[in-house]
């Protein structure tokens, strides 16, 4: 638990870091990189843990400058505050907690950066001041510990539906519907459904970054950890399945409904559906988090460290919003008038 | 000289003669076999009959007609100077009654008696005499009293009811005498206060037929005590003001006789009647088929489905606009982690399980329609005096 591992370069000494764009272990300084997977170089350490009176924190000095690393129980992947060094909490990430796979960050700082002002692209009701006074408050790149559930979901389903037609006999409109009571059964698997194990990540910002990759996945090495955050998870499997089963039985539902779609109408009246557990697997995904500050209130963002996506609520310019619902209503109002008056003055 | 004048002399007496025979006050009208002269007695005594009773008696007496109907009709279109005319036209050994008027249809009845009245007297002058005064004697039994007025010279404006004032009155007979030039028909605007119990459709009827208009012609008539209205319409006025097309006129006129302007309103009519006589003169009568293009302002309801439009557009705008700005919600599904091709079904039953049929009566809409090949035309009726008239009223 008091294990640190730092990462410098056999050549150098120099602080190594992932490189997203080589998919190494890359020395800033002589530009040396290493494979990730096989790299074994890593120094570990025994080292003091202070505890403060308050148990949920913990710290740590870092071994290159002396500064104070701070950390939780939960800390698997940290920096130097004062140096930057990359260290990783070895206990957090070994036996029991050690993740089965992880799939490693393919956007870098820069990039997550970049995806962030083409967010604030094209938002027409964004204030013009957010652009140039919202502060970057902090950017971590941050592995997020997921389980991921596999499951068949074996389901019967039962449907009252209706199809209509309707046809002139002389003077007289006749319609005939038809009622139908349809069954379907059948099965679906599910792979790798992600449930965030992090109490620290809102379950909401971790699904809107979704999906990942997991083909992406590559076996766990805590060599790709250096230079990023990382927690241990919080939440056990047992606590994250539930949410799994939830989504599965959605998605089940959903796509036996759409076996139905010939019909005019079709409403579910009645459904068993069973679930079989597979296997379930501890992994860590990537993830981009910022936080901006705007006028005294805070803005999070988040980034899918492996496809890009970026999320994040912006604050709207309700002045902005009401002028433009104003200036549409008068705009399309004048000139339906408009054509209106043409279509009549038109003989 | 002496036998130049003598000749001259023969000529013109003959000249006399012959006009003597033609003479267009005749009422009596014989072939060469007779001397006129003879019935010069009777003559007169037609002809204040004529002026007592209004009816204009005549008897023509021709061996060398052969169609004598097809005679007496056309005699009575040359000869209706009265409001009343009856002739009867003799030939070898047909006769034919024809006539017009108030008394026609009482005429019309008797037509036997008055033939035998005449074939069973001793003399031609007899016989003539016989016939007159038969005919005199229905006129005495039936005395027809109208209640319309009577009114000479074919006015184009009768306002008894007082609806306009001296100048308007004349504005709107100068327009309509125009329009009866132009179209050689007659346009007649009546007003009354008091029907006289009579109906609204007979009053106009009759003003029209005892007035002495012509055989096409249309009359508008106001009666104040009912606020009712009604056109009459009589020959190709028929034909031109369908009952379609009257209610299109009336329609314009109407919000202005609601509102008491009936200068307005006549005016309106006046116009109206000008261009649907010339549409139908062009063979453009205006009918369910052929309607008037309505014209269309922009009113509340234009206004409405402004601002509906409007408010839904911004509407929208604003759903995108704001939607941009979320993007952070809770993911329900799965979807995306569904293993490839894994979706199966191993079992599936559709069952038809009843089946429900509902009839709507919706027949087709044959006013709305405009494609319809004929027009609903002009209802006719009869009216007293024995004419076709056509037309309809209705109430402001």
């Amino acid at each position: 638990m008091s294990e640190l591992k730092e990462y410098k370069c056999p050549n150098c000494s120099g602080r190594l870091e992932f490189d997203t764009k080589s998919q190494k272990l890359k020395c800033p300084y002589c530009d040396g990189t290493f494979d990730p997977d096989i790299f074994d170089d890593g120094k570990q350490y025994d080292l003091n843990v202070e505890k403060w009176e308050d148990a949920d924190y913990l710290v740590y000095s870092c071994k290159s400058c002396g500064g104070t690393i701070m950390a939780d129980k939960d800390t698997a992947a940290s920096k130097c505050p004062y140096c930057d060094s990359p260290v990783v909490m070895i206990g957090n990430v070994s036996g029991d907690l050690k993740p089965k796979r992880i799939i490693p960050f393919k956007y870098d700082k820069e990039q997550a950066k970049e995806e962030y002002r083409k967010h604030l692209k094209g938002k027409v009701l964004l204030p013009k001041a957010f652009r140039s006074e919202a502060a970057f408050e902090e950017i971590k790149g941050i592995y997020v510990p997921f389980w991921l559930f596999d499951g068949k979901a074996n389901a019967k389903m039962w449907f009252d539906a209706t199809r209509s037609h309707t046809h002139r006999e002389g003077d007289y409109e006749v319609t005939e519907t038809r009622y139908y009571k349809l069954f379907r059964s059948g099965s679906i698997e599910f792979a790798h459904v992600p449930v965030d194990a992090s109490e620290k990540i809102d379950d909401e910002l971790s699904q809107s970054v979704e999906p990942f990759d997991s083909k992406g996945l590559k076996d766990f090495n805590d060599n790709y950890l250096a230079g990023y955050f990382a927690d241990r998870y919080s939440v056990s499997a047992k606590d994250s399945v539930d949410i799994a089963d939830e989504r599965i039985m959605n998605s089940t539902r959903h796509m036996f409904d759409s076996t139905t779609s010939h019909y005019d109408t079709a409403v579910p009246s009645a459904s068993s559906i069973h679930l079989m557990h597979g296997r379930q697997e501890y992994v860590m995904y990537p993830m981009w988090m910022m936080n901006v500050r705007y006028k005294d209130k805070r803005y999070v963002f988040a980034m899918n460290g492996q496809t890009g996506k970026f999320v994040g609520d912006l604050p709207v310019d309700t002045m902005k919003s009401r002028f433009i619902a104003l200036g549409v209503f008068l705009l399309a109002t004048i000139v339906v008038a408009l054509l209106q008056l043409l279509a009549i003055g038109v003989k | 000289m002496k036998r130049l004048f003598r000749i001259l002399l023969v000529a013109m007496l003959m000249l006399l003669a012959t006009n003597r025979i033609n003479a267009e006050d005749d009422h009596i009208i014989l072939d060469d076999n007779y001397v006129q002269d003879h019935y010069d007695e009777l003559n007169d005594d037609l002809k204040h009959i004529e002026e007592d009773y209004d009816i204009g008696i005549y008897f023509v007496l021709d061996k060398s007609i052969n169609d004598v109907d097809a005679y007496a009709k056309s005699f009575l279109e040359t000869h209706s100077h009265a409001t009343s005319n009856v002739v009867m036209v003799v030939s070898e050994d047909n006769y034919a009654i024809a006539t017009n008027g108030y008394y026609a249809n009482d005429v019309n009845t008797y037509k036997k008696q008055l033939w035998n009245k005449y074939n069973d007297a001793p003399t031609y002058t007899d016989g003539i005499r016989d016939y007159y005064q038969a005919v005199t004697a229905i006129v005495n039994a039936n005395q027809y009293s109208s209640v319309v007025p009577k009114v000479s010279g074919t006015p184009s404006v009768y306002d008894e009811a007082g609806l306009l004032t001296g100048e308007q009155a004349k504005q709107l007979k100068e327009k309509i005498d125009q329009i009866r030039k132009k179209y050689g028909m007659d346009v007649v605007v009546v007003t009354t206060n008091d029907l006289k119990g009579a109906k609204a459709m007979d009053y106009a009827d009759d003003f029209y037929d005892y007035n002495g208009y012509s055989k096409d012609g249309v009359l508008m008539l106001l009666s104040m005590d009912d606020r009712g209205w009604h056109v009459s319409t009589k020959g190709k006025g028929a034909k031109y003001f369908t009952d379609y097309g009257i209610d299109v006129i009336v329609d314009k006129m109407m919000s202005n006789l609601k509102k008491g302007n009936f200068y307005e309103a006549f005016t309106i009519f006046a116009d109206q009647a000008d261009y649907f006589i010339d549409q139908g003169r062009q063979g453009n009568i205006i009918d369910t088929n052929n309607p008037v293009k309505k014209e269309k302002t922009f009113g509340i309801f234009n206004g409405a489905i402004s601002a509906v439009v409007g408010a839904l557009s911004s509407l929208f705008t604003s759903l995108i606009l704001n939607g941009q700005m979320k993007s952070i919600k809770m993911e329900k599904y799965a979807g995306s982690y569904v293993v490839d091709r894994s979706f199966v079904i191993n079992g599936s039953a559709d069952m038809l399980v009843d089946t429900k049929v509902s009839r709507h009566y919706d027949p087709p809409h044959h006013e709305s329609s405009s494609h319809s090949s004929s027009g609903g035309g002009s209802s006719m009726h009869t009216s007293s005096s024995g004419s076709s008239h056509g037309g309809h009223g209705g109430h402001f």
